[in-house]
């Protein structure tokens, strides 16, 4: 049978909500065979933004609700996080100093660079009242 | 995550596993600030069962070096997998710390230094 190619998951904008849609992750990984070493980046991607939108919809009364889609597409991952917060592009945060020595170095910031540099493809879209960012990852050659 | 905790010659491996993220990296901070808090002035942190690691893990170890600078201390660390040393590199971290390959070599450049 042929692996779905596409996986969806609804998760709570909470910690709890971020490891099941790390999970969700790992059961898509392991089904198409891309190996943890390699997808890494995945990984990180997600956790990187996933956090963000968590971090920033704590002020709100309730936590939110946040959608991600995996979806592969030839040897690329696409992968797109929803989440109705207020609007928020994340790519329109400075980029941190990263030559700046230790006593410079404020701890934030570093999320969003990090998506990317690991992820071939990043775009934000505001749409239907909702934040949507997808990534996209190749594999290395 | 679990951490190993190993003294040797007066210098404290901590030895995390597994994913260092937004959701384990508090693990990782508890075991780090124990220890600056308790007196330890030499830290070894070997990440050879790390898979990989991401900002809020950095943070933790930004957060560590700082306060162990700010009491004389030495922090090194090791084993750095490919997906660790990568992250590290593309935040501009590796010139911030010492890091040796292995957790022998660590604990020889903390006793001496």
């Amino acid at each position: 049978m042929a692996s779905a190619p596409r996986l969806s998951v609804c998760v709570a904008a909470s910690p709890a909500g971020i490891q099941q849609a790390a999970a969700a992750l790992d059961g898509f990984r392991a089904e198409h065979g891309l190996d943890d070493s390699a997808a890494w980046p995945l990984h990180v991607a997600l956790d990187e933004i996933l956090s963000n939108i968590v971090r920033h919809s704590q002020t709100g009364p309730e936590a939110g609700w946040i959608d991600v889609t995996i979806e592969r597409r030839g040897d690329a991952v696409d992968m797109t996080v929803t989440d109705d917060g207020p609007a928020f592009d994340p790519l329109q945060l400075p980029e941190p100093d990263v030559t700046a020595p230790l006593e410079g170095r404020q701890p934030g910031g570093l999320g969003v660079h990090l998506v990317r540099k690991l992820m071939d493809r990043v775009e934000y879209a505001r749409a239907g009242g909702r934040n949507r960012l997808t990534m996209t990852w190749r594999p290395p050659a | 995550m679990d951490i190993q905790q190993e003294r040797s010659d007066g210098v404290l491996v901590i030895a995390p596993s597994g994913r260092i993220d937004s959701t384990t990296s508090d693990t990782l901070d508890q075991a780090l600030t124990a220890a600056v808090s308790s007196g330890e002035r030499r830290l070894v942190v070997d990440f050879d069962r790390v898979s990989y690691i991401s900002s809020a893990g950095l943070r933790v170890l930004l957060v560590a070096a700082k306060r162990l600078r700010a009491e004389r201390g030495v922090l090194v660390l090791c084993a750095l997998g490919e997906p660790v040393r990568q992250v590290f590199d593309l935040a501009g971290f590796l010139p911030l710390f010492t890091v040796e390959r292995s957790r022998d070599l660590a604990l020889t450049r903390c006793a001496g230094g």
